[in-house]
């Protein structure tokens, strides 16, 4: 759960547009791989830890293609992509997902609000509904 | 299965109108109806004409299927369908030509308003007739090749060869009881109408041809009998119109869970049958779309081990420890499903596609799927999966309040998982599609920095892609292994679902429900070659005698005279001199005994390649065929009622 705390930290702490992308681009990846775990537990969260898995895909892939998203690459991510949140219960793990779904949401719709790009626009805009349902699927309150 | 109306519905209708009517002879005896009167045999065959043109049609269909192509070469073996389908064909245009032509008829089809009984039975069943092709007809559309173009799931099973044979098993039943009400019309007799001696005769005439007709049937029932499985199917096709797509809103009973599960189920399977896009250029194809499909089926994969666990443990409480085994089993390999589904769901993590943002409409269809499984599966009756993280299901007495209640639930997770199946094989078809015409990307930041791309997106790796396609072949074969494994439970409990494996089974021959359905008896009411009785016992019965004795020794005088025929038509066949079937008929009452002979429909009948006739003689030729000695069964009731008018 510490990858998913400091993922949290770098989108709250990232400043200008670039930095906001490329921050919440790197929290979709760790969200994927927690979710991940939660899957294999199964149980009564199955259902909504399977539809928040591809809700993420979505969001990362929309902002895959924002033209002013850093180029990095795999090896950059893969230090990041190592998870310690099976450690943790369900509930908790959700709580966690849901609450940084929510920040997401929110610093992507207002980097689609200062962007000039359309492109960059449309990626935020999408990413941050998926992040948005995210936050709905697991039991947060998304932010209007 | 459905609520949709089926063939068996229009097929059974006809059954009954074509069987014999005790009122019609009734009103013929002089006991009519306030509203009826006995007609003229002249309006009977007008309305038969009727029911043979249809019966055409459905023997060309037929033909169509069992005897076109590569099964060509089949029509030449005696024994088979498809000759069967053949000598179906000829009879039914010999009986079609001693009757005036279809198109003569005043009567329009399904005119049930007509005087006479009899006449009015036989509309109603040329009606149900038209309207069970009709329904079959909706599965499939000609292009302007002439080929054919499937328009529904069942359009496989609609042009198979089993359904063909089952068509025709059920064509020989139509047919030998038009013959029987035509022959009670035209032969003297409570039911008789009345005409003139050559109507009288070219009616009894067309019957005969309808009984050579059953007998051709009869003869491939023997050699390949069609099962009552087949017989079931075919009666299980429902018309090709499916209900409009609806989402549960919150206040259904189990019976409508169980029945939107159904509707929603049909509807993604025909739209994985029918409504493919072009994978290879379409915008329509997107990775949200089958990332969408792969999630709900595992949602819904889900929902069905939790059904089949909560009906398990309702089975126990009603002391049905095996069916609780069977449903346990059931939910082991739903579970199965449910885990090959996740990873095919977890394979998209990987791989997205050029064309990003949308969901198809067909798509989103699964997503209800996944509503409609788990509002049955679980107590909330608002239950969505973004309902929160935990839900309680449904207690086993809420889902299964009586054990007459299983089996709707069971058919609802039947029909899913079948639908999972035919959503893994048809999405597999449009990857491996979008595969070969490079549609399926990977964010370039998912790539190893050894790749110098600079573009956000990638092609897939080939390693990504067959990880996909590999997982979509295991999400495959375990949605089959569940829907294999909750069949026999459905066929066992009765769901109405169970037609699902007979119908797979046809379209996948090689499987073992096919191969059991083909050891069980066929319909008996089919192909039973019960005959009624002969002349001398009918007589018996008409003057109210039922001295058992007395009627056994009737059958078997008539017996002995069948058996005389039977025996002059034997030395006949082999070139020897003996009578022929001219000299056969020289009576109403010879015709009447060669009428039971064709009913009573033995396979190995040698009158019926002795004494049939040859192929008549057009309709309009009626006075040259008078004075031509053709050799037709029953010709010489009109040499002794030439020219009069007969009353019953």
């Amino acid at each position: 759960m510490d990858q998913i705390e400091s993922a949290r930290a770098r989108v709250e702490q990232a400043i200008g547009l670039p930095a906001v992308l490329d921050a919440a681009y790197d929290a979709f990846e760790q969200m994927l791989v927690a979710i991940t775990v939660q899957q294999d537990r199964g149980g009564g969260a199955f259902a909504a830890f399977v539809m928040s898995g591809t809700a993420v895909a979505n969001a990362r892939d929309a902002l895959a293609a924002a033209p002013s998203l850093p180029r990095v690459f795999a090896g950059d991510l893969a230090n990041k992509a190592s998870d310690s949140s099976g450690d943790l219960p369900t509930q908790d793990t959700a709580a966690v997902l849901a609450s940084l779904s929510q920040l997401l949401s929110r610093r992507l719709t207002g980097a689609s609000d200062h962007a000039a790009d359309a492109g960059d626009r449309v990626a935020s805009i999408q990413a941050a509904r998926h992040a948005a349902y995210v936050c709905s699927l697991l039991g947060g309150t998304p932010e209007p | 299965m459905t609520g949709r109306p089926t063939f068996g519905d229009f097929a059974n209708a006809a059954r009954g109108l074509l069987r014999h009517d005790p009122g019609a002879r009734d009103t013929a005896a002089g006991n009519p109806l306030p509203t009826a009167r006995a007609g003229t045999v002249r309006e009977f065959t007008r309305s038969m004409a009727s029911v043979l043109a249809v019966m055409d049609r459905y023997c060309a269909d037929i033909a169509g299927v069992l005897a076109s192509g590569p099964c060509r070469r089949q029509a030449r073996l005696p024994g088979s369908w498809a000759h069967a389908s053949i000598r179906a064909r000829e009879a039914l245009h010999n009986a079609s030509a001693f009757l005036p032509s279809a198109s003569a008829s005043t009567t329009p089809p399904g005119d049930v308003h007509a005087d006479d009984p009899a006449v009015s039975r036989l509309n109603a069943a040329t009606a149900a007739l038209t309207a069970g092709r009709d329904l079959l007809h909706t599965h499939v559309t000609a292009r302007a090749d002439g080929s054919l173009l499937d328009r529904s799931e069942w359009a496989s099973v609609v042009a198979s060869d089993t359904v063909a044979r089952a068509l025709l098993l059920e064509l020989g039943l139509w047919a030998r009881r038009t013959a029987e009400q035509g022959a009670r019309i035209a032969l003297p007799g409570p039911a008789a109408r009345h005409g003139t001696g050559t109507e009288r005769q070219e009616l009894n005439t067309a019957c005969q041809w309808l009984w050579v007709l059953d007998s051709a049937v009869r003869v491939a029932q023997h050699h390949q009998p069609v099962s009552t499985s087949d017989v079931r199917l075919l009666h299980a096709i429902p018309v090709n119109a499916l209900e409009p797509r609806r989402i549960p809103a919150g206040a259904e009973t189990i019976t409508s869970l169980c029945h939107g599960t159904t509707s929603t189920a049909e509807r993604i399977r025909d739209a994985a049958t029918i409504n493919q896009v072009d994978a290879t250029w379409s915008p329509a194809f997107t990775a949200d779309s089958l990332r969408h499909a792969a999630t709900c089926s595992t949602v819904i994969s889900h929902n069905c081990e939790i059904l089949l666990r909560t009906l398990a443990t309702r089975a126990g409480q009603h002391g049905s420890g095996a069916l609780a085994d069977g449903l346990l089993g059931c939910a082991e390999a739903a579970s199965q499903a449910r885990l090959a589904w996740l990873h095919t769901a977890r394979a998209w993590y990987q791989v997205t596609s050029d064309t990003r943002g949308t969901i198809a409409p067909d798509a989103a269809q699964s997503g209800d799927l996944a509503l409609w499984t788990g509002r049955l599966a679980y107590a909330d009756p608002a239950w969505t999966p973004a309902l929160g993280l935990s839900h309680p299901t449904r207690t086993p007495q809420a889902l299964a309040r009586e054990p007459g209640d299983l089996p709707a639930v069971v058919a609802a997770v039947h029909q899913a998982t079948e639908t999972l199946t035919q959503i893994a094989a048809a999405d597999h078809g449009q990857i491996r599609a979008a595969a070969q015409a490079g549609r399926l990307l990977v964010p370039t930041r998912s790539l190893p920095d050894r790749f110098d791309i600079p573009h956000p997106f990638a092609p897939a790796p080939r390693d990504r892609v067959d990880a996909l396609l590999g997982a979509y072949d295991a999400a495959g074969t375990a949605s089959a292994g569940a829907t294999a494994a909750v069949a026999p439970i459905a066929a066992e409990v009765g769901a109405p679902s169970h037609i699902l494996a007979i119908a797979r089974a046809v379209i996948r021959p090689d499987s073992e429900i096919m191969a059991n359905g083909k050891q069980r008896p066929g319909d008996p009411e089919a192909h039973d070659a019960q005959a009624g009785p002969g002349p001398v016992e009918r007589i018996l019965h008409d003057l109210g005698i039922t001295n058992p004795a007395t009627l056994l020794r009737a059958s078997a005088i008539d017996q002995i005279s069948e058996q005389l025929i039977l025996d002059a038509a034997h030395v006949s066949e082999h070139g020897q001199e003996g009578p022929d079937a001219f000299s056969l008929s020289r009576s109403t009452g010879s015709a009447e005994l060669i009428n039971h002979i064709l009913a009573s429909g033995s396979p190995n009948l040698p009158i019926l390649r002795s004494l049939s006739p040859s192929a008549p003689p057009s309709h309009g030729e009626n006075a040259d065929r008078a004075t031509t000695a053709f050799r037709c069964i029953g010709h010489q009731i009109a040499d002794q009622e030439a020219q009069a008018e007969a009353e019953p």
